[in-house]
């Protein structure tokens, strides 16, 4: 049986089985019912009658003969209107039977009786027709005798053949309904007790299904009953744990309100030295400004020293020039003392004075060398210092021009931090109001945190409350299991 | 500033203090007898000639080659209306052939001869004691015959008679 039934699906397809098996018997019992009424009516409607108007015949025969034999013996005529009136029932009851014999032989019987009966029929007229006349009564009678009573024998015995042959008909038509409702009783009879062994069978599976099932069920009650038990320890446990820290809890909200306004007191004095940071900042900016300026008037003072060291590097190039040619100057000088001195000395002692001259030229055109190497040297100095001035100069504006911009950048820094500063006190004050509503959050914290432990408590009883009824469900389903376990080892 | 400023004004001081006793003192008598020398340059070596055996010093201008069997005859060159021709120094002393010579040296008197050296050391004056005899040599130092001690150290004297003679015995001996 399908696991995935409903208890009472189960049940339910369990009794329309059964209902399904008494349906069942039921119908055969009204089939065989329905055979033999159809068999003992076909007996009683068509043997019995035929039976019956056979026995009529047998009347209607014997009223005939009474009527002709009247009427041969009186002559009167109102025997003639019975023997009439008994002809007529006679064809009427063959009438009838003729349709409702079946069989061959009945059929052959019949008319055989018709032919009888006419033959009979023939020489009750002949009679009739002679007492008509003048013949002797006694004559008539006795040719009658002679003529039709070995006819009318025959004609008897047709009869009692047929009514032999429907009293047998009859009879076996009897036994078979009989037979057929012994044969009704008898599967009637099985089929019930196959329906019921099929019931006891059903029962026993039915029973044997649901039994498991309830034990499976109960024992997983009572596990879940355990486990609910445990639940609602554990519950209770937690609900006094909880209580414990709602008291905590309640003492560190009241911490956190003291908290919350000394916070509340140290923003609004933050607020205060953040409305004084943006007038400074602003007082700052307009000094930023000026140092701008200052920079920028620098900035020009160093190109123009640049331009004036440049100058005078061209001067220095051009006073080079000048010692280039005051030193050929004195080389000059120098081989023209030489050559006096040659010259002084190829003339003798009179030359001596004009070389001394000479020497003094010479010497004199030496130290005119040796001072143009100095002012070159020094020449050399003051162009180096020139360059490095104007490198250091340009280094300078570079420096000035870097610090320009980056004095730029601070400015820009201090409108940003200006900006800043008063973005900081009105998010300072709002820190202040978002301090004060929390505050009185804390307020109503601290409030709902008194009904949360009032409801922790609660709960604290509540789940003792649960552990007893878990307790119970659990005995419950202890005593149902061992109902049922008891049930299904005496059912074993 | 100030210091380099009193500086220079001592040296012109200086100087023309010395320029103007060089005119006031009296003419001293030799106590030791003077040499000139002019200090010059051949092939990086440091030498000397005695001014005596000079007849002129100019700078070297352009020399006009001319072709011949002498490799020391560098060529021609004018001097105030004269042609001079001009030997190589480096040459006549047995050094390699180098750059363009920068001064030259006329000796001789009517016919003067050039001999073209690479640098000018100035002119110096010193005792006759300072110079010392050469031992005789060959090659380049075949025309040294003295040493002067000049700034601490031996410097050959060129005796540049001996030159003129060289190149004489070169000329004839090439004819």
């Amino acid at each position: 049986m399908n696991h995935s039934w409903s208890f009472g699906k189960k049940i339910g397809a369990g009794f329309a089985v059964i209902v399904l098996l008494g349906v069942i018997v039921g119908a055969v019992g009204i089939y065989a019912l329905g055979a033999v009424v159809e068999a003992k009516d076909h007996v009683i409607n068509v043997n019995a009658t035929n039976r019956i108007d056979a026995e009529k015949l047998v009347a209607s025969g014997e009223k005939k003969r009474a009527a002709i034999r009247a009427y041969l013996m009186t002559k009167n005529k109102e025997y003639l209107a019975e023997l009439q009136k008994d002809r007529q029932e006679f064809d009427a009851t063959v009438a009838r039977l003729r349709p409702r014999v079946y069989t061959d032989e009945g059929k052959k019987i019949i008319d055989d009786i018709e032919r009888a009966e006419r033959e009979v029929r023939a020489d009750v007229d002949r009679a009739q027709a002679q007492r008509e006349t003048n013949i002797p009564v006694d004559v008539v009678v006795k040719a009658y005798e002679a003529e039709a009573v070995p006819k009318r024998e025959v004609l008897d015995h047709h009869i009692a053949a047929f009514t032999a042959l429907e009293q047998s008909l009859m009879e076996r038509g009897m036994r078979a309904a009989s037979g057929l409702a012994s044969s009704a009783i008898l599967t009637v009879i099985a089929i019930t007790l196959v329906a019921v062994l099929a019931a006891v069978i059903l029962a026993l599976l039915l029973t044997r299904t649901l039994g498991r099932q309830i034990v499976e069920i109960v024992g997983r009650v009572r596990s879940s009953a355990v486990e609910l038990q445990s639940a609602a320890n554990q519950q209770a446990t937690g609900s006094k744990e909880q209580s414990t820290a709602m008291t905590e809890i309640t003492t560190t909200i009241n911490e956190l309100l003291a908290t919350s306004r000394q916070i509340a007191e140290s923003a609004q004095r933050v607020a205060q030295i953040a409305e004084d940071a943006v007038r400074t900042a602003r007082t700052g900016d307009g000094t930023v400004d000026k140092a701008h300026e200052s920079i920028a008037a620098i900035r020009r003072q160093v190109d123009t020293i640049v331009g004036h060291m440049l100058d005078l590097g061209k001067k220095s190039q051009q006073i080079g020039t000048v010692l280039d040619i005051v030193t050929e100057l004195a080389e000059q000088t120098n081989i023209l003392a030489i050559n006096a001195t040659i010259e002084a000395a190829g003339a003798g002692e009179t030359g001596k004075r004009f070389a001394v001259v000479a020497d003094e030229i010479r010497k004199l055109a030496d130290r005119v060398g040796s001072s143009a190497k100095e002012i070159r040297s020094l020449i050399e100095d003051v162009r180096g210092a020139v360059n490095t001035t104007v490198m250091a100069t340009e280094t300078g504006s570079k420096a000035v021009d870097t610090g320009s911009k980056q004095f730029g950048d601070v400015a820009e820094a201090f409108k940003q931090i200006v900006g800043l500063v008063s973005t900081t006190t009105e998010a300072t004050r709002e820190i202040v109001l978002s301090t004060k509503q929390q505050a009185t959050a804390v307020e109503q914290v601290n409030v709902a945190m008194g009904d949360v432990s009032q409801a922790a408590h609660e709960t604290e009883v509540s789940a003792s409350q649960t552990l007893q009824t878990a307790s119970q469900f659990a005995t419950m389903s202890k005593d149902l299991m061992r109902i049922v376990q008891s049930k299904a080892t005496a059912r074993e | 500033m100030t210091n380099d400023k009193n500086a220079v004004a001592t040296s012109v001081m200086e100087l023309r203090q010395s320029f103007d006793q060089s005119f006031a003192r009296a003419p001293q008598a030799n106590d030791q007898e003077l040499v000139d020398l002019l200090s010059i340059r051949v092939a990086g070596a440091l030498h000397a000639l005695r001014l005596s055996q000079l007849s002129g010093l100019h700078a070297c201008g352009q020399i006009v080659p001319l072709a011949g069997p002498v490799p020391e005859l560098l060529g021609m060159i004018g001097l105030r209306g004269k042609i001079v021709p001009v030997y190589s120094l480096r040459l006549l002393l047995g050094y390699p052939a180098g750059e363009h010579p920068g001064w030259l040296a006329l000796v001789g008197g009517n016919e003067p001869v050039g001999l073209a050296f690479d640098g000018l050391g100035g002119h110096r004056r010193i005792p006759k004691k300072d110079i010392s005899a050469a031992e005789r040599a060959k090659g380049a130092a075949a025309h040294v015959h003295e040493v002067a001690q000049l700034g601490g150290a031996a410097r050959p004297i060129i005796d540049l008679v001996s030159v003129c003679e060289g190149i004489k015995k070169k000329g004839m001996s090439e004819s």
